[in-house]
């Protein structure tokens, strides 16, 4: 059942032609920010967080990290919308199916780097309720990461704190998209679309 | 003492203007953004969001109740840092400190109005993990509110689904005016400042 109604691109008219770019990136307007779009300034203010976060300068983690810790957050946190949606962003970033299946277990999986371990334990503990992250966490953060690099890793992390609640809250319908890869990709690891389960139009 | 440092005055110069709106909601710059200053897209790209979560259209909820959600999200999550800084933002838009200290007993408090629970107990349930909203939740809420208040009710939960993860990971130090309204209003209900003890405190 959708709690509120994510708008259709009639109702929404002229006011997304700003996301012309996310639209042709993912080939669909995600539910997420259909739902967004009852308040637009709202639908512009994260888009604006999200290009932000994904900013690449010389000093970046690459895209491809970000979501899988993005991803290690969303299963933290147990949202499906968000686990199908970072998982189909970090295939489409160049991250391996395989390697993306095998987050839920990367402590033992010989996919990740220590680095990208590292990365990804900071997700899971800063994902949880309460707060996991301990100075320890972060003196081995500080050995794979720069200051500039740990405010990116946290900022994904933040932004998956956004879209967790608001996802698992709404209980987004899944796309097509991102529900298929993720029956694919992580059905095997127990994901379901649950709630997010579209109505049969 | 911050997990990552802090940008100083000097160095948060160019930014100034980005942080101006911030600064006006709370009465100073907060030390979380002088963390996210690192990168200057996401101080500012975060000042656009919060400024459009907090915007009040004639269809909004009324702006202290948004600082209200905020806290009972926060207390949720356990982010004693936010719970000082909405707590703070609540009681200068208004809301007494006897009201914003019984936010962690709404049910049973005769302070807030039945519209005031109903947010209450969604903001509570949308943050916690697992989350705990219902469809009947849902229906509660649209006894009170439209579905555009609704959407500004969960944006302001999930703003702080960002702010609670960032400021207790980074176990951001508090500052001074949020510290005095928390030991002021809020010690009576066990909150205290915790892992967010300002550096110079320390030493």
């Amino acid at each position: 059942m959708t709690r509120v109604k994510p708008l259709t691109d009639e109702e929404m008219g002229d006011s997304i032609g700003f996301l012309k770019p996310t639209i042709e990136r993912l080939g669909f307007l995600p539910n997420s920010q259909r739902i967004m779009a009852h308040k637009p300034e709202l639908l512009v203010g994260i888009n604006e967080l999200y290009k932000a976060i994904m900013h690449r300068t010389e000093e970046s983690v690459s895209p491809g990290l970000l979501y899988l810790v993005g991803n290690a957050s969303s299963l933290a946190a147990g949202c499906m919308y968000c686990v199908a949606h970072s998982g189909g962003a970090a295939n489409h970033s160049g991250e391996d199916a395989a390697k993306i299946a095998a987050i839920h277990e990367f402590e033992t999986s010989d996919l990740f780097t220590e680095a990208e371990r590292v990365a990804l334990r900071f997700a899971q503990a800063a994902s949880s309720v309460p707060n996991m992250v301990t100075d320890e966490d972060f003196a081995a953060l500080k050995e794979h990461y720069t200051d500039y690099q740990i405010v990116e890793l946290l900022s994904i992390i933040g932004l998956y704190g956004f879209f967790n609640r608001w996802n698992d809250t709404f209980a987004t319908p899944l796309e097509d998209g991102p529900k298929g890869f993720a029956e694919k990709t992580l059905g095997g690891t127990g994901w379901t679309a649950g709630k997010h389960a579209a109505a049969q139009d | 003492m911050s997990r990552v440092r802090m940008l100083n005055d000097q160095e948060l110069e160019p930014l100034n203007d980005i942080i101006a709106p911030s600064k006006e909601r709370l009465g100073f710059v907060p030390n979380s953004q002088r963390i996210m200053a690192h990168k200057p897209e996401l101080v500012a790209a975060y000042n656009e969001l919060g400024k459009a979560v907090m915007l009040q259209t004639e269809g909004s909820i009324p702006g202290d109740l948004k600082y209200m959600i905020a806290n009972a999200a926060s207390l949720a999550a356990g982010c004693l840092y936010c719970q000082a800084h909405t707590g703070g933002a609540s009681n200068m838009r208004g809301v007494d400190g006897d009201k914003v200290a019984a936010i962690y007993e709404f049910e049973t408090s005769d302070l807030f109005s039945d519209a005031e629970k109903s947010a209450l107990r969604f903001a509570q349930a949308a943050a916690a993990v697992p989350n705990m909203t219902t469809d009947a939740d849902f229906d509660d809420l649209r006894k009170h509110f439209t579905d555009y208040q609704i959407v500004e009710i969960v944006s302001v939960i999930s703003m702080f689904g960002f702010l609670n993860r960032w400021n207790d990971t980074l176990a951001t130090p508090l500052e001074e005016e949020p510290i005095e309204f928390g030991e002021k209003h809020l010690s009576g209900n066990g909150w205290n400042v915790g892992k967010h003890v300002t550096t110079e405190a320390a030493e």
